[in-house]
C-alpha cells in the first residue's frame, strides 16, 4: 500500500491543502474553500471550478468520499454535499506531511529562514 | 442588504453549461451553491466592489476548468502542446478576420457598398474573432508563462479575461440589461464590450513590454505592443477636444481594424516559429 501512496507524492498544493482542510472534519465545498484560504493566510484561494475539478479527481483516487451528512434544512441548504477524508486519504496526507516535515528539517538545519 | 444574488447566480448557472454534461450533472448544483456562498461572503466584506472582484478570477477559473474537464472526457483533444501550437495559426486567423472587417467597413464608409445587410456581414467576422482569440491567448499564455516576467503574465491574464468577458458579455448584458431601466438596457452591452476590448489591448501592451524586455518571441518583438497600442485609433478624440487624426470620416476606424488585424497576422506568423526567443540572462 505504501508504494501506492508514494506514487501519489508529492501532492499538488491544491490537493494537499484540501486534504488538510478536511483533516479536522467533514466540510461542504465552500467550507473547504474557506478553510484553505484561512489556513494559508489567504495565499491560496481555490475558485469554484478548480475546487470541484479537484473534488472529482480526489473522489476518483479514493482520497475523499461524499458523506451522508446533510444540514438541518432550517439552518442551511439541504442540497449541500459534504466531503470527508477516507482512511486512504488520511494516510496519503500523513505521508505528504512527513515529506514536508523532512524538507523543513533540512531548511532549519541550513538556516534558510534566518532573517525572514 | 439581501443575501440573494439571483442575476449573478443565474448567469453563473448559464456559464456552467460550458462544462461537460456529466460533470454538470454531478457537480452543477453544488457549484451553484458554493458560488452563491462566495457571492454572499464577497458582498459582506466589500459590498458591490467585492462582488465585481469575485467575478474576474471566477470567470478565468471557470473557463480553465471547463476546458480541462472537456479535454479530460476526450470531447476536446487539447493538450498543452497542441494549444501552444495552435496559438500562431489562430492569431493569424483573427488578424485575417479583422482585416476583412476593415475592408468591409471601408467599403461601407466610402459609399462603395450601401447595403445595411453588409454592415451586419462586417460585424459578424469581427464578433466571431474573439472565440479563436481566446484559444490563441490561452496558447500564448501557456508558451510564455515561464519566460515572461510578472508584467507579461499579468498582461496575458488581463487579455484573456477581457476576451472571455467579451464572449460572455452578450448573455450577461441580456441578463443584467433585463434588470436595468428600459432606457439603459442597450447600454449594458456597450459598456461591457468597451471594458473587455480595452482589457484585451491593455493586456497585449503589458505583454508587449515584457516581449521587448526579454525578447520572448523568436522575432518581431514589437508586435504585441503594436497590437495593444492601436487601440488609440479607436478612441473618440473629439471627446478630449482633439481633432480627429485623419480628416476623412470613417478612415480612423478602418485604420484601427486594418492595422490591428495586420499586427495579429504578423504576430501569428512569429508565434508559428517554435524556436524560443533569444532569452537574455536577465530574464532568468
Amino acid at each position: 500500500m505504501s508504494e501506492v501512496i508514494q506514487k501519489l507524492l508529492p501532492l499538488t498544493p491544491t490537493v494537499f491543502h484540501m486534504l488538510l482542510a478536511l483533516a479536522d472534519g467533514e466540510k461542504h465545498g465552500y467550507g473547504i474553500m474557506q478553510a484553505v484560504a484561512e489556513e494559508t493566510q489567504g495565499q491560496m484561494q481555490i475558485r469554484t471550478g478548480s475546487l470541484y475539478g479537484a473534488i472529482r479527481r480526489m473522489l476518483e483516487a479514493g482520497l475523499i468520499e461524499e458523506t451522508n451528512e446533510r444540514p438541518d434544512p432550517e439552518l442551511d441548504d439541504e442540497r449541500r454535499r459534504y466531503y470527508g477524508l477516507t482512511d486512504f486519504g488520511r494516510r496519503v496526507l500523513t505521508a505528504e506531511a512527513a515529506r514536508i516535515a523532512q524538507a523543513l528539517a533540512v531548511i532549519q538545519a541550513k538556516h534558510i529562514l534566518r532573517g525572514v | 442588504m439581501r443575501g440573494e444574488f439571483p442575476v449573478a447566480e443565474r448567469l453563473y448557472g448559464v456559464l456552467l453549461s460550458l462544462y461537460p454534461k456529466e460533470f454538470r450533472a454531478a457537480y452543477g448544483q453544488a457549484m451553484r451553491l458554493t458560488f452563491r456562498d462566495a457571492c454572499r461572503a464577497a458582498y459582506a466584506r466589500n459590498g458591490a466592489g467585492g462582488l465585481l472582484a469575485l467575478w474576474l478570477p471566477t470567470l478565468l477559473d471557470l473557463f480553465k476548468s471547463a476546458l480541462e474537464e472537456r479535454a479530460r472526457q476526450g470531447e476536446i483533444m487539447l493538450s498543452k502542446t497542441r494549444l501552444i501550437a495552435l496559438a500562431g495559426p489562430l492569431t493569424v486567423g483573427v488578424g485575417v478576420l479583422w482585416v476583412t472587417a476593415s475592408l468591409g467597413d471601408l467599403a461601407f464608409q466610402t459609399g462603395l457598398a450601401q447595403d445595411e445587410a453588409l454592415l451586419s456581414l462586417i460585424t459578424l467576422p469581427f464578433l466571431f474573432s474573439f472565440v479563436p482569440l481566446l484559444f490563441a491567448l490561452i496558447g500564448t499564455r501557456l508558451r510564455f508563462h515561464q519566460a515572461a516576467g510578472g508584467l507579461g503574465r499579468l498582461g496575458l491574464a488581463v487579455s484573456l479575461a477581457g476576451c472571455a468577458g467579451l464572449i460572455v458579455s452578450v448573455p450577461a448584458s441580456l441578463l443584467l440589461g433585463g434588470a436595468a431601466p428600459e432606457a439603459a438596457q442597450g447600454l449594458w452591452l456597450n459598456y461591457a464590450a468597451v471594458v473587455c476590448v480595452l482589457s484585451i489591448r491593455i493586456g497585449y501592451s503589458l505583454f508587449g513590454v515584457d516581449a521587448l524586455r526579454y525578447r520572448l518571441l523568436p522575432r518581431w518583438n514589437l508586435l504585441p505592443l503594436l497590437v495593444g497600442a492601436t487601440v488609440v485609433l479607436s478612441l473618440p478624440f473629439e471627446w478630449f477636444g482633439v481633432p480627429a487624426l485623419l480628416p476623412l470620416p470613417g478612415v480612423t476606424p478602418f485604420l484601427h481594424f486594418a492595422v490591428t488585424g495586420a499586427g495579429w497576422v504578423f504576430l501569428g506568423i512569429a508565434l508559428m516559429d517554435p524556436r524560443p526567443g533569444s532569452q537574455p540572462a536577465a530574464a532568468l
